[in-house]
């Protein structure tokens, strides 16, 4: 077993990804953005997900060819240095944007559902969490995740499991309110948080034992990703018709509603909110970490403690402060989701092309280069 | 700026960074091997040897072992066959007689040397004294060490060496049962405070050359000795190294017991969880040992520590490998079950009695209520002072005597806890929670771990009090977070689940035991680095 | 060590900074098992509570632990008000099972605006159990208090557990009935209960004030020959039953929309179940041509299929295959599977043509219609319910018997 310090191994980065990616999967989207006009979610996201796992292992095929150290060197070699710094702030964006999205729903379903407190005094034990799992590194994050990723695929299974009697593809239909386009739109929203998660591996080499070694990992943690997101929100789909949805917080954690009242099982649901909430915390604590790392990597700086605490913090007050003035004002989530579409599309060109202008530039070189390591 | 400065200095962000890596680097050479004869070189004090001229060596010891007050100090003067004079240094009490008698004073006065100087004291050395371990020494520190650690010192006329034998023979403790760790199958042995003797009952199990016992003595005012046992071809070198790194920078004034050690060379201090596993059974050393782990035993501790150990390993029992396997898991199990309840029961259960009441059957509910019904106290103080109670009981049982402590743990146990109920101070269903969290607690089979996690289940209660089941489970992930991120001298706290290890023991579930069986790789031993 | 104190001390500001999470201790509430609705005198509702304060070890009756508190209220939460204003605790809905509501309550189509509270506010579950009395729902819940069991939740589910498998019953929770009034898809049948006021006690067995034979057991009698009000059959056939739960639970309400339009015996309830494609149905009973009934067990329900022809008048086909076992075989004749499957056909058709006088999709065929529309404006636009009403349904019944 290589303890080399600073780096996880490849079941720690699998794990840790796909709770990262499992957690913006079911709770990036608030149920009324996902289910105003139609449900189709079980489509969208997966389908978001696998076009970006398909961008970041091309990307780390192109990295692999060039024998390039990272995406940044291999854009900065391929297209330029401003480029690579773009890419990097909006990978930036990206995680801070995919650490915050799930805290909103978290936050929602806690102060809605279970608490009668306020969204900040509920903020407060999450940013406690994620901060002290964030300062702590990235070994501190793999190994939590790898400790409680066996407990939160449990978790999964059970709370789409004690439903069982209660699904029925009569509420899949119809599937939308009036028009299909709006599936599109919510698969280019949903993009840039999944593409940020599967990128940061490539953006820190020395943390992965490589970019060789990362590949396997993220194709893996994609893949389990794509799967469990598909299942639990076609499961959701088959409990709720979307007209029922929209109006929901928390839709999967409210399966067995159509259960009869006492049972063993039934009354457990709060405490699998609490489960999938520490998945989220992990989740948030790895976006954090990340980016943090990348600001420090631009910014020539060797710790990255300040950044993980400062962004952590950042993140919980934004995702608070979302919840407090998201109904008072006008047009703040529109804004907010254009705003992810523009940056995941960017996030998406930039990778692509330096991926595809670095393949054509080895080829015409007509290198077979053997990467040495 | 000045006031941001504070800050950055108080979280410690102005440190270099490799302040913060999770492995403890170090830099400098650790000290060369040395042997008991040799000792560990003081770092600050220069050697002074002694000088051929007898009286000058007398005086210059009477002094040293303040010969006027100091009457243990014991100076047989002698004149051997040939006419030389000579000059017997020993402390009363701490050789064996006959043997200074029998081995070093009569061949000394009966045998006729011819040389002088070097070559007289290559004489006696190997053709007079009939002792089984001697040694010249010319180092006046080395010498009072070794009259001090309980060996002869032969001083003679014109020689400029003095012979250091090992006569020792002060009364030590014979090896008894284990008091501390009772096991059902497998040796009953236990350490005792003689070096010797526990270096011997070690070898007794491993009986191979490989088995390395390095001694030397600690740099405190008691001077006492250290044995840093491994095997040879089969330990980590970087970590070995590192250890007597750590030995060898020890600058205390006592050193008497291996707890003490321990908490010197770990890092950091203020984490509660043990990093090294301290036990008395030689067997469990053994088997350590043979496992590339590195024994650290030190004269006047009946217990050895044994580093590096990880999380499994402090909740393994020694007789946990006697049993086959699928029962030992069992056991194992009930072992994390039992430790699972005993940290999260009492949080829990506030948790849930003060938000989240709904989670709790209609039945246990109303129970509650009407066990709460006179009882004025909170729940979480209830918890509180029950935990404290039951600490309180413990800690009496351990100190008083033998049979007297089983009585003060039938009072404490019943008669106050029923007492207390029917006074409504406290509820049955409270008393329920800290008794079996209690019960849980004891299923941990190390000290120290059982004493860490009867505290962190306080401050699991507190979060769960706090924030319900959301303060307990961001205090679990805080507490997951920070053992990941622990390492015990370079080893993964949590070994081998995280990081995943090939070979995936000791775990919570215990394996077959089969021919193949090979050290855990995470000790990365030399077999694993292909050397 | 300064590091740690440092953290600490930031968490504990940030903490003091934050707030409170407002705890409360369990024993400072008061538990609702089961809330009732009735029309108000002077307000629009009369809302009661039925509250269960301890749990007693070594038996004792359920009216020295619970208490039923009513307050009136245009909604439930003036309601709620009112009756913390007397009550020394704060109400928790976490353990309610059951809303009771009172049948000209349903019948006046006040029930839609009853339930539009939030359940979430509340932390009232949305698996809520919505059953109609027959009389007030006050004395519904007087009725389960005075029960011999000091376990209401447990009555309340074997009430659910025995009842669903004998079919005589149509439980429905809140989040059920919403999910089809929102879609449009169905109207839902809620359970009907009513309080057995003639039948003897197991306290008054004790108190010796009844006995077989005497005044109250004529009652009785004649209570249970007459059947519930409303003359919707024998729910007793005539049986005198001393000793057994004040309350029962039998038979469906059926609604059109929001207003309660009918009800059905247990009997009709039954293939009310078998037709909506209920596999919990265990028991069903098939009248013979004699007069008598059949009772057989209903091993496995091996098919159930609808299939619908979208017109004005839509066509409703229903395919069921039942494997099933003989109980009782009287009635005047023999185990002759065709004309059980005649029988159980015609019984489907009586309970579908009673449920369409009623305009109410009972059936829930609505969940099938919609399968075949592209979006829901599409699905709004056709309008199921209107065309329910012309609509013809066909029972096609498979039936296979075992020894």
């Amino acid at each position: 077993m290589n303890l080399r310090e600073g780096s996880i191994g490849a079941l720690e980065l699998r794990n840790t990804l796909a709770i990262a990616l499992i957690a913006s999967g079911l709770f990036a989207m608030s149920p009324y953005a996902l289910y105003a006009q139609g449900n189709l979610s079980y489509a969208t996201i997966p389908a978001s997900m696998l076009v970006a796992l398909i961008v970041a292992f091309v990307a780390s095929l192109a990295i692999r060819r060039g024998c390039e150290q990272s995406l940044f060197d291999m854009t900065k070699e391929s297209i330029g240095a401003f480029a690579a710094v773009v890419l990097c702030v909006s990978i930036v964006l990206g995680l801070v944007i995919s650490a915050i999205a799930p805290l909103i729903q978290f936050l929602r379903i806690l102060q809605h559902y279970i608490f009668t407190a306020d969204y900040f005094t509920i903020g407060v034990f999450i940013a406690i969490a994620i901060c002290f799992i964030g300062v702590l590194g990235f070994e501190c994050i793999g190994r939590t995740a790898n400790v409680m990723a066996t407990v939160l695929l449990l978790t999964l299974v059970f709370i789409l499991a004690v439903p069982l009697g209660s699904y029925d593809v009569y509420r899949m239909l119809p599937a939308v309110e009036s028009s299909a386009d709006f599936a599109v739109l919510q698969a280019t929203e949903a993009l840039p948080l999944f593409l940020a998660l599967l990128l940061l591996p490539l953006c820190m080499p020395k943390a992965v034992h490589g970019v060789k070694y990362a590949r396997r990992p993220i194709v893996c943690a994609g893949a389990i990703a794509i799967v469990a997101t598909f299942v639990a929100l076609l499961c959701i789909a088959l409990v709720f018709p979307y007209e029922v949805l929209r109006g929901e917080y928390a839709p999967l954690f409210r399966l067995n509603t159509l259960v009869e009242a006492e049972g063993s099982f039934v009354r457990v649901e709060k405490i699998t909110v609490f489960l999938l909430l520490a998945g989220c915390i992990i989740g948030c604590a790895y976006a954090v970490y990340g980016s943090s790392r990348l600001v420090a990597q631009l910014t020539s700086q060797r710790d990255t403690r300040p950044g993980a605490l400062c962004i952590g913090m950042a993140s919980v007050a934004a995702a608070c402060a979302i919840c407090l003035y998201e109904g008072r004002i006008d047009g703040l989530m529109e804004c907010l989701s254009t705003a992810k579409r523009i940056l995941g599309g960017v996030m998406a060109a930039l990778v692509i092309v330096a991926s595809v202008v670095s393949t054509i530039k080895h080829a015409a070189r007509g290198e077979k280069q053997v990467c040495g390591e | 700026m000045r006031f941001f400065d504070e800050i950055v200095k108080r979280l410690g962000f102005d440190r270099g960074y490799a302040d913060f890596e999770l492995l403890e680097t170090e830099s400098g050479v650790p000290p060369a091997d040395t042997r008991l004869s040799g000792g560990a070189t003081p770092q600050s004090e220069p050697s002074a040897d002694i000088t051929p001229d007898l009286r000058h060596n007398r005086r210059l010891f009477a002094r040293l072992f303040h010969r006027d007050i100091n009457s243990d100090a014991i100076f047989r003067s002698f004149i051997t066959a040939s006419g030389v004079k000579g000059l017997a240094v020993y402390l009363n009490g701490m050789v064996d007689a006959d043997r200074i008698n029998d081995f070093i004073l009569r061949p000394l006065v009966r045998k006729q040397t011819v040389g002088e100087g070097d070559e007289l004291l290559r004489e006696v050395l190997y053709e007079v004294l009939e002792a089984d371990e001697i040694a010249p020494q010319k180092s006046v520190s080395k010498i009072a060490d070794a009259i001090a650690s309980g060996q002869a010192a032969v001083f003679i006329d014109g020689v400029g060496s003095a012979i250091i034998a090992d006569v020792r023979g002060f009364a030590t403790r014979s090896i008894g049962e284990a008091e501390n760790e009772k096991t059902i199958m497998g040796s009953k042995e236990a350490f005792t405070e003689n070096l010797r003797t526990s270096i011997t009952q070690l070898r007794r199990i491993v009986k191979s050359p490989d088995l390395i016992a390095e001694l030397r003595a600690s740099n405190t005012s008691n001077k006492g000795t250290i044995a840093i046992l491994y095997m040879a071809e089969t330990v980590n070198i970087t970590l070995l190294e590192n250890i007597k790194r750590k030995i060898a920078s020890i600058d205390t004034t006592m050193l008497l017991d291996v707890g003490t050690l321990a908490q010197l060379i770990e890092r950091p201090k203020y984490i509660p969880l043990p990093k090294t596993l301290i036990t008395e059974k030689p067997d469990r050393v053994a088997a350590h040992l043979l496992q590339g782990h590195i024994a650290i035993v030190i004269d006047g501790s009946p217990e050895s520590l044994v580093l590096p150990a990880t999380l499994f390993s402090l909740m393994a029992s020694a007789d946990d490998a006697y049993i086959k396997g699928p029962l030992g898991s069992i056991i194992r199990l009930v072992r994390f079950a039992g430790a699972a309840i005993s940290i999260l029961l009492p949080g829990g259960f506030v948790a849930l009695a003060l938000y989240h009441q709904g989670l709790l059957s209609t039945e246990v509910l109303l129970t509650v209520i009407s066990a709460r019904k006179m009882v004025h106290i909170p729940i979480g103080f209830e918890l509180l002072f029950l935990m404290f109670v039951f600490h309180l009981i413990r800690e009496a049982g351990m100190r008083v005597p033998g049979s007297i402590g089983q009585a003060i743990g039938i009072i404490g146990g019943l008669m106050l806890g029923q007492a207390a109920v029917t006074a409504n101070i406290v509820s049955t269903t409270s008393l329920i929670v800290v008794a079996l969290s209690g019960l849980g607690n004891f299923c941990i089979p190390n000290y120290q771990l059982l004493i860490a996690t009867s505290w962190l289940r306080v401050i699991l209660l507190l979060a769960g009090w706090a924030g319900g089941l959301l303060g307990l489970t961001c205090a679990i992930i805080v507490m997951i977070g920070c053992i990941a991120s622990m390492k015990s001298f370079g080893v993964p706290y949590l070994s081998p689940y995280a990081p995943t290890a090939k070979r995936l023991r000791p775990a919570i579930l215990r394996g077959t035991v089969d021919n193949h069986d090979r050290p855990a790789d995470y000790m990365n031993t030399r077999e694993d680095r292909g050397v | 060590m300064r590091r740690i104190a440092a953290i600490v001390l930031c968490c504990a500001t940030a903490f003091a900074v934050a707030g409170c999470m407002n705890p409360v201790s369990l024993d400072a509430n008061d538990y609702v098992i089961m809330i009732g609705v009735d029309e108000g005198e002077n307000r629009q509702y009369c809302i009661s509570f039925l509250i269960q304060r301890e749990g007693l070890a070594g038996g004792g009756r359920t009216e020295e632990l619970a208490v039923v508190l009513a307050a009136e209220g245009e909604g439930i939460y003036e309601a709620i008000e009112t009756v913390q204003a007397v009550s020394a605790h704060l109400l928790s809905f976490t353990r309610t099972n059951s809303i009771a509501v009172a049948r000209n309550v349903a019948e006046a189509g006040l029930l839609s605006g009853f339930l539009g509270f939030d359940f979430d506010a509340l932390k009232l579950r949305d698996a809520v159990d919505i059953i109609v009395t027959e009389e007030s729902a006050m004395d519904y819940l007087k009725a389960v208090r005075e029960s011999a069991d000091v376990n209401i939740a447990k009555l309340q589910q074997s009430l659910i557990e025995q009842h669903e498998t004998a079919g005589t019953v149509a439980y429905a929770t809140a989040s059920a009935r919403f999910e089809h009034a929102l879609r449009g898809t169905g109207d839902l049948p809620l359970a009907f209960a009513y309080v057995n006021a003639g039948i003897a006690s197991e306290q008054d067995e004790a108190d010796d004030e009844t006995a077989p034979g005497g005044e109250a057991a004529e009652e009785a009698a004649e209570y249970a020959g007459g059947g519930p009000a409303g003359g919707d059959g024998d729910l007793l056939r005539g049986t005198v039953v001393h000793g057994s739960s004040p309350v029962t639970t039998a038979g469906a309400a059926l609604f059109d929309g929001e207003r309660m339009t009918g009800v059905l015996t247990p009997e009709e309830t039954q293939y009310l179940l078998l037709g909506s494609g209920s596999r919990k149905l265990r028991r069903l009973t098939i009248p013979g041509v004699g007069g008598g009934n059949d009772e057989v067990e209903i091993e496995r329900m091996s098919a159930y299929g609808v299939t619908i022809t979208l017109a004005e008048a839509p066509v409703i086909s229903v395919r069921i295959a039942l494997r099933v076992s003989a109980l009782d075989a009287a009635g005047g004749h023999s185990q002759s599977t065709e004309l059980w499957a005649e029988s159980i056909a015609r019984e489907l058709n009586a309970v579908f043509a009673k449920a369409q006088r009623a305009n109410s999709d009972a059936f829930c065929f609505g969940r099938y219609a919609v399968l075949q529309f592209k979006s829901g404006d599409a699905w709004r636009e056709f309008d199921w319910k209107a065309r329910y009403s012309n609509a013809e349904v066909r029972f096609d019944i498979e039936l296979e018997v075992v020894e």
